[in-house]
């Protein structure tokens, strides 16, 4: 892989201005809500730019943008970029005890928001002040809430974009992305998947997230592709929108394919002008994979990222069903390693952690200083290496194979468990909604399996454990299955809890 | 015609055997079906809306579907009649 910097010196600003240039009038967004042309959105960045500007937002601050899928997301994340701010980048989807934590650990400037998620911000964080922006080129007005200021911001400095991630602890920890890992970003996914102007992405998954947004608004910006967005996940309306014959690639999760397969939403209309079906954030079961390939007709590939490494991995449509466990093979740009516990890379066939090396990693948290700086490495003025924490191996021909979380490795007489794996088989059973599988210690002190799950039809604990017995070597079935109304999360369920009742 | 009450129980009935998997589960019919009531997430919504469209053999208009968190049971009974009437 070579050192030299393709964008040196470049802003995606300008990239995007040289964009607008090439096709004004070409469609950039559409949406349920309107659309907007290059051009449009071009001025609309501009016009908020100035609102901001008047308010005091300069370069060097920090906006926090919390919007759904609306056409304005673009624009908006423009215009705080055309000031040289740092936009942090916050799910629509939290709530108050989301967004107080982000507030906590990374103070914005302001939020910029919908007035609706402005008053959840007014109950959650203290608030300094909250202006409503007035409209501008026929859009909504957007709210812009500056909270009371608390300690002092961490170092942003240099930062183009933050990303809030849930880590598996559930306290939000801000991934701190320069304007080079963005333009790297942006240019891995535009080769990977070969996007132009010509492409119509659907975005049914939220843009305030990474795969949303890297995928979904990212290409728009950087290759002049068209995103279409949606608000919300409804069968037949994503149906109807692959129908037409312009959508080249969709992103999706695990689930909606399971409905789109499962449920008789509707006739499936010819998909074979879709590119790509994308699946990611969830593994896709090969029996589904399988399954929206006979309802479907096209292949689903999965993708393999993280708001820490952008999108790392990508499945090929035509090795999908030859490999229906993998996750793909690397993006352009990105390399791919699997180490074992001395960091030794591994050779192909054999498990273990996942690294990845890129120009698009991020250079580590702005929130967790220390916490998990072990696991970015500065490579060299380009790029930066990432331990995931995840398990996996790598077949011969470079395909990614994703087997778990390396915290969660339960360990079974010295014979390791992924539980992934295990709730996988387990939400397969027949009768069985969720699952949740964990270590807990039998009256020894020694590690066992054990599972949580809920059901969708009556089913008993000794029919689960006969169905894990025909899916899974012996020392992987759970020793206990418990049947709950609810699947707790996984805080609120201590390994002692369960200790020595088997 | 079914009177709401009828539809209310029905949709009940579905949203227990189809989505929560528990056929004893009591459901308020005046709380939301989202986080803050019911405890559907978004995805489980998009299953029990897709189940209720083709049980009832109708169409719930697309901004229904966007705003089905803060919907109660009884509130999405009166969208279903309508639905229905409008069919």
């Amino acid at each position: 892989m070579s050192t030299s910097d393709p964008h040196a010196g470049e802003r995606l600003w300008s990239i995007f201005r040289r964009t607008v240039a090439r096709a004004p009038d070409a469609t950039a967004i559409t949406s349920s809500d309107g659309s907007l042309t290059f051009r449009q959105v071009e001025e609309l960045a501009g016009q908020l730019a100035e609102l901001l500007a008047e308010r005091g937002i300069t370069a060097g601050a920090v906006v926090h943008q919390s919007l759904p899928n609306t056409p304005l997301f673009l624009p908006v994340f423009l215009a705080i970029r055309k000031l040289d701010a740092t936009v942090g980048l916050v799910s629509s989807r939290y709530r108050d005890a989301e967004f107080r934590a982000v507030t906590h650990r990374l103070p914005p400037t302001a939020y910029l928001t919908t007035p609706q998620i402005a008053g959840v911000l007014a109950r959650a964080i203290e608030v300094e002040k909250s202006e409503q922006l007035p409209g501008v080129g026929g859009q909504p007005g957007l709210s812009l809430v500056f909270p009371v200021a608390g300690k002092p911001a961490r170092d942003t400095k240099g930062l183009a974009l933050i990303k809030f991630t849930s880590g598996s602890t559930g306290a939000p920890k801000g991934v701190g992305l320069t304007e080079a890992n963005l333009l790297a970003e942006a240019s891995n996914v535009v080769a990977t998947l070969a996007i132009t102007e010509k492409d119509r992405i659907l975005v049914p998954v939220p843009v305030s997230h990474s795969y949303g947004f890297d995928l979904g608004l990212l290409p728009v910006a950087y290759a002049g592709a068209r995103a279409v967005l949606r608000r919300s996940f409804i069968p037949r309306e994503v149906l109807a929108d692959l129908a037409d014959p312009a959508t080249s690639i969709f992103l999706g999760v695990p689930s909606m394919y399971r409905i789109l397969a499962e449920t008789q939403v509707a006739d499936v209309p010819d998909l074979s002008h879709v590119r790509y079906l994308l699946s990611c954030t969830a593994p896709l079961l090969p029996d589904l994979v399988q399954l929206c390939h006979e309802r479907l007709r096209v292949p689903v590939c999965q993708h393999y990222g993280s708001s820490e490494t952008g999108a790392a991995a990508n499945h090929r449509p035509d090795q999908v069903l030859a490999r229906p466990a993998s996750v793909g093979v690397a993006m352009s740009g990105v390399e791919i390693r699997i180490v074992g516990d001395d960091g030794a890379p591994l050779p192909p066939g054999q498990e273990g952690e996942i690294v990845i090396r890129s120009a698009a990693v991020a250079p580590g948290y702005v929130t967790d200083e220390g916490l998990a700086a072990a696991a970015f490495q500065r490579i060299d003025d380009r790029l930066t290496e990432y331990h995931t924490g995840d398990i996996g191996v790598l077949d011969e021909d470079g395909f990614l194979f994703w087997r778990g979380r390396k915290d969660q490795v339960i360990n079974v007489g010295g014979l390791k468990v992924y539980p992934a794996e295990v709730t996988q088989v387990l939400e397969r059973c027949p009768g069985v909604s969720a699952a949740r599988v964990f270590a807990a210690l039998d009256p020894r002190g020694e590690q066992v399996v054990h599972a949580v799950v809920t059901l969708s039809q009556s089913i008993r604990e000794q029919d689960i454990l006969a169905f894990c017995r025909q899916h899974l070597a012996d020392y992987k079935v759970p020793r206990r299955i418990e049947i709950a109304e609810a699947i707790t999360s996984p805080e609120a369920v201590k390994m002692s809890d369960l200790s020595g009742e088997t | 015609m079914a009177a709401p009450t009828d539809t209310i129980q029905r949709l009940a009935e579905l949203l227990r055997t189809t989505v929560i998997g528990d056929s004893d589960r009591e459901i308020e019919a005046n709380v939301p079906l989202g986080a803050e009531g019911v405890g559907l997430d978004s995805l489980a919504m998009v299953q029990f809306l897709t189940t209720v469209e083709s049980e009832f053999g109708l169409e719930i208009p697309n901004d229904v579907w966007s705003s089905a968190a803060e919907l109660s049971l009884d509130q999405l009974a009166h969208v279903v009649r309508d639905a229905m009437m409008a069919g």
